[in-house]
């Protein structure tokens, strides 16, 4: 009824945590109820003392009352404990569990689910977002829904004793959820206006942060300063707007249960007025009132938590909604060909295609340039080849095994890649470099780090190769990074290595240095490379020419030259660009 | 640490500007609101005391119904009080957030653009977001809070203490009795356990950050198993002391503390029991009994108190938090502007003595550079990477000031040149352009706004930008960027590159590194360069020996430090460290990817 799949999906619980909550509930009713209980104390010991005052009886007998009091802490204590118990307690293996799933989730998820996005903002979320529930699961569920489960019991039995006072006392409850439930369906057309106005303003301070340089060198800064002062402005005036219309909702909800006081009073003055009650029963109905509403002063604003904690649980079912890559684990390539036949490739987001029926063979022992204008495809070929992305359509195979059908952690270890964005970590450059072979040996580090020339500059460090890199190694520039890059691309000697011209950024010492390195690199290899330079696949043994997202020519170099068509007149372009000089 | 915590807090109540009195009116608002809440009690002791004076004829005590209505009216105008404290508050709340953004924004308008080289645009936007947010909720909620619930509790004492302060003081025995377990909980031995919950809960995010982050690496070596054990320890650490902190440590004084709140009123019984014979003997009973009918009813009310004071005192964390933030973005450094700024006579640059370390550097980026640039020649920094000739051209524009020595353009220090003066008289085109979410002819005006179509279109046309307007549907007013298409990057560089031509700009600053694109833009871009920098100033960083062999002059920078300067002819005659990169140079062109055959 209440639990099951749908609570669970609500708010992220596994089963095991949704038994805790049905725990938490439940020992939160009964440490309700034994307050309550607690309460007829005082209720008994008032009785007595009327009689004493209005017949003469004499005082009651304090023992009994002392042995009430004695019991009841005890079993208050009881119950306490184990609401702590299954709340608070049993919390913290729920948290471990949730974090360690979306750990193992995210690690199997595709790398093009990270392609995308923002991981410094990925992680905050995923942090926050797991704290956040959290606090819902140990402070919020059990609470709230033991809260419902013991007022509906007292509110049953107060209507039963004398339905007019249970209604004058108890109305406010009703009335607080229905504003609460109601405020949120009011609440989103405004919250959506105001978010609305929230993105705008985000955009347009991240595209002034982004172009600054280009603000300053027009000397707009005025102009855009004003715009995103106006962007602030409507915020503001959004953010007033859902305020007053749902504020009220919410703050009423909150402060109508105090009404119920006064009007208990009210009611209960004017019946006792009119002889149908007597003192004992307004005394037992005010007892009621200040602690009916107790539990639910502090629910409202862990409602308003589990609100919140709606946006965290949907982007973590997001996670767990993607589906994962998977494949074989074992993969056993007859030799080390990478065959594409009819590839096709397009982004969900737009459906244009990015490769159209790509059709080629990169053999082993063999380089292989990918050449053509930025967008046609290039880089999309050698992120399909090693299934960093799941191709669409036809075939893509290494060694006659079909990529998308082994796991891509298995099939990674036939390639290495060298692309022009390098990750580094926060540890030394021995450890940065060791990354390409796990359990490697410092020796085959040094060799590797050496063949790749990354002496030279690593020498430099305060510490050598045990030098900390620093937070992905901003210290370090384009050529070092590569190096680096290179280094465990040597290390791990996989058979096939997909290159990104790398040394595209870097100037001439570098540039001879990095060549150099991938020379060792590249020796028996099925080499893929995306090359910009038409000089440097001049020795390749066949090129491949993308243009569109489709293939226009493939050929030895000296074949597509005779050829004189697209490749050609690159290379004429390029041997142009490459003798450009200012006159 | 309260003491520390209201200074933040006041801080930020700077930020509100002349908003700063709703707040405090907003914070008064809500103690009286929690003040006036007590009051209904008042009258529940009036209805007792009347009803008791008459027992057991229950009908005879009349004025008991005007007491209802008082009670009535006390509460709805504790309400009423409240939302307007409420109101005040959050339209505080929202402008000083507000505020915050603009004070932030107004200051990063003006700090050194280098500064947006090394600090990220998201990065900042997210502090300033995060601040502004954070504070909202503190101005907003927080601060009325506390002054109520401060309020509310000088109001309870009152009412425990005024009636019998025997059975006031017995209920009070509960919250002395939940500070005790409290204490328990963290003092002691159990101090270094709670720190260690913390140490652990701060190791595993660190670690979910590193492990976030590094999985795209990570799983293309095949070792993301590796980095999710590491992250797996981190979270069983963390869950196991938890569990051991909160779970067990805790387990025991928590439910003492919650026996007690929720129980409070149970210490009435013994102490009525205590007074009950005294006060019979002394004829003062019916008394005793009002007191303790209303002080049964009252108890509850400390139940609630108690829970709201821990309740708000966790908010002000918050202040704190957001006060770093918002620091962090102010702290950035701002260019500062000459009172009276001077006229460059001309369009010739140098550089005199110049020194300049980046922040976080031991060693100078530029030590002791010299090196003039005459109106009308062509300059070329040439030199090793990290040698310093990105930093030496950023100086010109102004992306950093120097250290020690001077920058001059037409002879008057860059410092002393009015900045916008600056910006019309010198172009830069360095990498990583970007263009403005608007059209491709307003963004090629954007410096000249006051350009006509035509002149726009003959800068883009000059830029060897047709084809780019001839593929795009609307042609030069198709709207680029998030909303629109999007143009790869040597697209985007001559698209910069008409901006700059239309620009007009006597002297130009060039990173030549722009044209490294696919062999078809690269041609183009060249083609670009030519006119952009016909007849003009030119600094050109250069990447490439053979685009600087007719400069009037080469600046080979290493280390910082001015190696060579020259001709090409003179250097190559000098036989130094040009002639070495020109022979490099020669090599890598002949280059291509070469196995060794076995």
């Amino acid at each position: 009824m209440l639990f099951g799949e749908k609570f669970r999906k609500k708010y992220a619980l596994s089963e095991a945590g949704e038994a805790n909550v049905k725990r938490g509930t439940l020992w939160t009713v009964v440490t309700n109820l034994i307050v309550m209980a607690g309460v007829g104390l005082l209720f008994l010991l008032m009785q007595d003392y009327m009689t004493t005052l209005t017949e003469g009886a004499p005082l009651p007998q304090a023992l009994p009352y002392i042995a009430g009091v004695v019991g009841f802490l005890a079993l208050s204590f009881v119950a306490h404990y184990q609401q702590y118990h299954y709340t608070y307690s049993v919390v913290y293996d729920e948290v471990g569990h949730a974090r360690t799933s979306l750990a193992e989730r995210l690690r199997k998820l595709p790398l093009s689910f990270f392609a995308h996005r923002d991981l410094a903002e990925l992680t905050e979320t995923m942090m926050s977002d797991v704290d956040r529930l959290e606090h819902v699961w140990s402070h919020v569920l059990g609470y709230l829904y033991g809260g419902y489960i013991s007022t509906a019991i007292i509110a049953v039995t107060v209507l039963i004793y004398d339905w007019r006072l249970a209604l004058a006392c108890l109305w406010g409850v009703p009335v607080a959820f229905a504003l609460l439930f109601g405020s949120r369906a009011v609440f989103s057309s405004y919250a959506k206006h105001a978010k609305a106005a929230g993105l705008r303003l985000a955009d347009d301070i991240q595209e002034t942060l982004e172009t600054m340089r280009e603000i300053r060198a027009t000397n707009q800064e005025e102009r855009f300063l004003a715009r995103v002062y106006d962007g602030i402005d409507t915020c503001e005036q959004r953010m007033i707007q859902v305020e007053l219309r749902t504020g009220i909702f919410v703050n009423a909800a909150s402060v109508i249960m105090r009404l119920g006081l006064a009007t208990t009073v009210l009611v209960g003055a004017r019946l006792i007025l009119a002889g149908s009650i007597d003192f004992m029963t307004l005394f037992m109905f005010l007892l009621m009132v200040t602690r009916v509403y107790a539990p639910f002063d502090q629910s409202l604003a862990l409602i308003a938590e589990v609100f919140i904690s709606d946006v965290s649980v949907q982007r973590l079912n997001e996670i767990f909604d993607t589906p994962v890559a998977s494949g074989s684990e074992s993969f056993a390539p007859n030799g080390y060909d990478i065959e594409f036949r009819d590839v096709g490739f397009g982004y969900d987001t737009d459906g244009s295609d990015v490769l159209q029926g790509v059709t080629f063979t990169a053999r082993e022992g063999e380089v292989t340039a990918l050449v053509g204008p930025s967008g046609s495809g290039k880089s999309t070929c050698a992120r399909l080849a090693a299934r960093l992305w799941d191709h669409s359509a036809g075939t893509l195979a290494l060694g006659g095994v079909e990529v998308n059908d082994v796991d891509p952690e298995v099939l990674m270890g036939a390639y290495s890649m060298v692309f022009q964005d390098v990750t580094l970590f926060d540890d030394t450059v021995m450890e940065n470099i060791r990354l390409g072979r796990h359990g490697a040996t410092d020796e085959e580090v040094l060799a590797a780090a050496t063949a790749a020339n990354c002496d030279e500059f690593v020498n430099a460090l305060p510490q050598g190769y045990a030098t900390p890199i620093g937070e992905n190694g901003t210290r370090l520039s384009g050529g070092e990074r590569q190096r680096i890059s290179i280094a465990r691309a040597l290390l791990k000697d996989a058979p096939v290595v997909l290159l990104d011209e790398a040394t595209a950024s870097l100037d001439v010492e570098n540039e001879t240095k990095v060549q150099d390195a991938l020379g060792r690199l590249l020796a028996h290899k099925t080499v893929v490379v995306i090359a910009h330079r038409m000089r440097t696949v001049m020795g390749a043994n066949k090129v491949v020419v993308l243009k569109e997202s489709r293939v226009v020519e493939q050929g030895t170099p000296e074949e597509l030259l005779a050829a004189d068509g697209v490749f050609a007149r690159m290379a004429r372009l390029q041997r142009k660009s490459a003798s450009w000089s200012l006159t | 640490m309260e003491k520390k915590k209201r200074g933040t807090a006041s801080q930020l109540l700077n930020f509100a500007g002349a908003y700063r009195g709703l707040t405090v009116a907003g914070c008064a608002l809500s103690a009286v609101a929690m003040a006036t809440n007590m009051v209904p009690y008042v009258f529940v002791w009036l209805v007792v005391r009347d009803l008791i004076a008459v027992a057991p004829d229950w009908t005879a005590a009349t004025n008991i119904e005007r007491y209802g209505w008082w009670a009535l009216a006390a509460a709805i105008a504790g309400i009423v009080v409240y939302f307007l404290a409420l109101m005040c508050t959050h339209l505080a709340a929202f402008r000083t957030a507000a505020n915050i953004r603009k004070r932030c924004m107004a200051h990063l308008a003006k700090a050194p653009l280098g500064y947006f080289d090394t600090h990220a645009s998201g990065l900042l936007r997210r502090r300033i977001d995060g601040a502004a947010g954070q504070t909202e909720t503190l101005l907003a909620h927080n601060l009325a809070d506390i002054t109520g619930t401060i309020a509310m509790f000088v109001a309870l004492l009152v009412l425990l203490l005024v009636f019998d302060w025997r059975m006031g003081a017995a209920c009070l025995l509960a919250a002395v009795i939940s500070i005790g377990a409290l204490f328990a909980m963290m003092g002691g031995k159990n101090a270094n356990l709670m720190a260690e919950y913390y140490d652990a809960l701060d190791r595993a995010s660190k670690a979910g950050t590193e492990y976030v982050r590094g999985i795209p690496v990570v799983k293309v070596f095949q070792q993301t198993v590796y980095s999710f054990r590491a992250f797996k320890a981190a979270i069983d650490d963390y869950s196991h002391k938890a569990s051991y902190y909160q779970g067990k440590v805790c387990k025991g004084p928590q439910a003492v503390n919650l026996t007690v709140t929720e129980g409070a009123f149970v210490f009435l019984v013994p102490a009525a029991l205590l007074i009950a014979p005294s006060s019979l003997a002394a004829g003062t009973f019916a008394e005793f009994v009002t007191d303790f009918a209303f002080y049964a009813i009252f108890s509850a009310v400390m139940s609630t108190a108690l829970a709201k004071i821990m309740f708000a005192a966790g908010g002000l964390n918050q202040a704190g938090d957001a006060l770093r933030r918002i620091n962090e973005v102010l702290d950035a450094p701002t260019l500062p502007v000459a009172d009276d700024p001077l006229s460059p006579q001309d369009n010739s640059i140098s550089f005199e003595d110049v020194c300049f370390a980046y922040e976080e550097s031991d060693r100078p980026a530029l030590d002791h550079v010299s090196f003039s640039v005459e109106p009308g020649q062509l300059v070329a920094l040439v030199g090793p990477s990290g040698g310093g000739k990105t930093t030496a051209a950023s100086l010109i524009p102004q992306f950093w000031d120097v250290d020690t020595g001077a920058v001059r353009v037409g002879g008057v220090d860059v410092q002393q040149v009015d900045p916008y003066a600056r910006m019309d008289r010198v172009a830069f085109v360095f990498q990583n352009t970007r263009l403005f979410s608007a059209s491709i002819l307003d963004n090629v005006r954007a410096a000249r706004p006051d350009a006509t179509r035509e002149q726009a279109l003959a800068a883009l046309h000059a830029a060897q930008c047709d084809d780019i307007l001839n593929k795009l549907p609307e042609g030069v007013d198709t709207i680029i960027g998030s909303a629109g298409t999007y143009l790869s990057g040597g697209e985007q560089q001559r698209v910069a590159l008409a901006r700059a031509i239309l620009k007009d700009a006597p002297i130009v600053v060039l990173d030549e590194a722009t044209a490294f694109a696919d062999p078809e833009n690269e041609a183009l871009i060249q083609a670009a360069f030519e006119q952009l920098l016909a007849g003009r100033t030119v600094v050109m960083i250069a990447h490439r020996l053979s685009t600087v062999v007719d400069a009037d002059q080469i600046v080979v920078l290493d280390a910082g430090h001015v190696a060579e300067r020259g001709t090409h002819a003179e250097l190559l005659g000098a036989d130094g460290l040009y002639a070495r990169m020109w022979a490099d140079y020669q090599r890598s062109v002949q280059w291509k990817i070469e196995r060794e055959v076995a």
